[in-house]
């Protein structure tokens, strides 16, 4: 994660006046997908149960299709407008944002439920996928017209802390960037199988002078001593 | 810098901002554009000293918010529903009369070519509408009948709900293909008028069906009608927007041509969901004298007409 090479994993970055560098994770279409069938699953759900209750006499038919209208046609729009994201989106914790990653309003939900449509031609969102393959981004034609990303909501992950041993200072003085790589390598050792971790310490050997567990543990006592 | 006594040092700023982006704190956001000009310098030391990435990680996602809070756009402007109503519609409406032209001549050429083929020969109706759909025209509007335009017995409730699901959706599905360069609305538009030529031809040509069908369709129709000419221009607007982007690139111009015809696709939605509780709640009434109706009816042709012609002209810079 070196900040002079471009990123490789579609990360859409934007320079700030207060000179940082903020930035997007654009989803492709497979996430999309699936949030799209839990609001599908919803929607279908309710107007199922509606179609129970209303359907048995005249007034209630009446009822029903304008219910069925406002469901269609308005349950991305209404959910999109406040905080951009649908039930089926917040559980894959996606959310629709402008390019320049402000939060959307009506107009651009509105857009975007609009063209739902021609997405959707000729069968199965094809226009859509299409759109999404060729555009920087995955943008939809609904994302084209209004303006707007599907972003993956970023997740903060609690720092854990690397349980140590006892702090040790680096043989030798380190880049930010090597500094950064051996702080991740402390804060995810708990989630990487032990062979791995063993491969990873034969190659900081020329580092620590140790091979195998044993120089993970040095790596991380190191780390420790970047902490505090 | 230790990261421990540098997240030490800032601990009290980053509560501060996570307490302002989140809202419903007690902190003053007065305080923001500081806040956030430290919380960003924050995060780029965090980052050039190479601290652990899940400090680096949560800064960002705290800098993400800040800025979106910081440089987000205020709340919309006031009375938006008004300035849209009373002169954004029109105006934009008329600023895209080449596409309203086109629209008019799809829609009436269509309707022009069907009423008078239907006249001089009647037996093409059924071909037109399907078999068998000329001598159910005749019985919805069967002189005597307490609702008409209707099969039998749906009472106005449910007409409405059909109205707004069957006719609302139809016109956005028109406004949304208007991004396939205009050509699946052209087809619904020509469609729409081909069926309306058949159908007037077919009840002028039938003169105990006449009174009842034209005091039926003369009030709704101002806005059904209208409806479905103005969101078809803007559906047209779009496609030609991808076609000619002139010195745009064509995301860029569709992009534009969107965001501008979104006035006018919602006031067309609005104008058909009204047409759909007139068609419902009033058209179809035999209780009101037809001649009431149609007076109605040419009092609201005139009135929408006046309204594109002329609303927002006038408007105080």
């Amino acid at each position: 994660m070196t900040t002079d090479q471009p990123p490789i994993d579609g990360r859409m970055d934007r320079h700030t006046p207060e000179g940082i560098t903020l930035s997007l994770l654009p989803v492709g279409p497979a996430p999309r997908l699936w949030a799209y069938l839990i609001d599908q699953c919803v929607v279908l759900g309710l107007i199922f149960v509606l179609a129970v209750f209303l359907v048995s006499n005249d007034a209630g038919q009446g009822v029903f299709l304008l219910t069925l209208f406002f469901l269609w046609w308005g349950y991305p729009i209404v959910w999109e407008s406040f905080g951009g994201r649908t039930p089926g989106k917040r559980a894959l914790k996606l959310r629709v944002v402008r390019v320049d990653g402000q939060p959307i309003g009506w107009k651009e939900a509105f857009l975007r439920g609009l063209m739902l449509t021609a997405d959707f031609l000729p069968f199965l969102f094809m226009t859509g996928l299409v759109s999404m393959l060729f555009t920087p981004g995955f943008r939809r034609l609904g994302d084209l017209a209004a303006g707007t990303l599907v972003i993956q909501d970023e997740v903060v992950t609690e720092p854990e802390i690397p349980h140590l041993l006892e702090p040790e200072s680096s043989p030798i003085p380190l880049l930010a960037h090597e500094q950064r790589s051996l702080m991740d390598l402390a804060e995810r050792s708990d989630h990487i199988s032990t062979e791995r971790l063993e491969e990873l310490g034969d190659i900081a050997a020329p580092y620590t002078g140790l091979r195998g567990k044993a120089s993970v543990n040095r790596l991380r006592s190191i780390a420790a001593g970047l902490l505090k | 810098m230790k990261q421990r006594t540098f997240e030490k040092l800032h601990r009290s700023l980053w509560e501060q901002s996570e307490e302002l982006v989140e809202g419903g704190g007690i902190a003053d956001p007065l305080n923001l554009p500081s806040l956030h000009r430290r919380l960003c310098h924050s995060l780029s030391l965090a980052r050039s000293r190479g601290y652990a990435p899940s400090l680096v990680q949560r800064l960002h996602h705290l800098a993400n918010r800040s800025h979106a809070r910081f440089y987000g756009t205020p709340g919309e402007a006031q009375a938006v529903l008004r300035t849209w109503i009373s002169s954004e519609f029109p105006c934009r409406v008329r600023s895209m009369w080449p596409f309203l032209l086109a629209s008019l001549v799809a829609f009436l050429g269509p309707a022009l070519i069907a009423g008078i083929a239907v006249h001089l020969n009647p037996s093409l109706s059924d071909s037109i509408m399907g078999p068998g759909a000329t001598d159910h025209l005749k019985s919805m509007f069967a002189p005597g009948s307490e609702r008409i335009g209707r099969q039998g017995t749906e009472n106005d409730l449910q007409m409405f709900g059909f109205y707004i699901w069957n006719n609302v959706s139809i016109l956005f599905r028109t406004m949304a293909t208007g991004v396939f360069l205009g050509v699946p609305s052209l087809l619904a538009i020509g469609f729409n008028g081909t069926h309306l030529g058949t159908a007037f031809s077919v009840m002028f040509d039938s003169p105990e069906n006449r009174a009842p069908f034209f005091a039926f369709v003369a009030t709704h129709s101002a806005l059904e009608l209208t409806a479905i000419v103005v969101g078809g221009a803007a559906s047209l607007r779009l496609g030609w927007a991808i076609l000619r982007s002139g010195r745009r690139s064509r995301m860029d111009s569709f992009r534009q041509a969107s965001v501008q015809s979104l006035p006018v696709m919602g006031g067309a939605s609005l104008m058909m969901a009204g047409a759909a509780f007139l068609e419902a709640f009033w058209s179809a009434n035999a209780t009101i004298e037809p001649t009431v109706r149609i007076g109605v009816g040419i009092c609201l042709w005139a009135l929408v007409l006046g309204y594109f012609a002329l609303a927002g002209r006038f408007r105080a810079a």
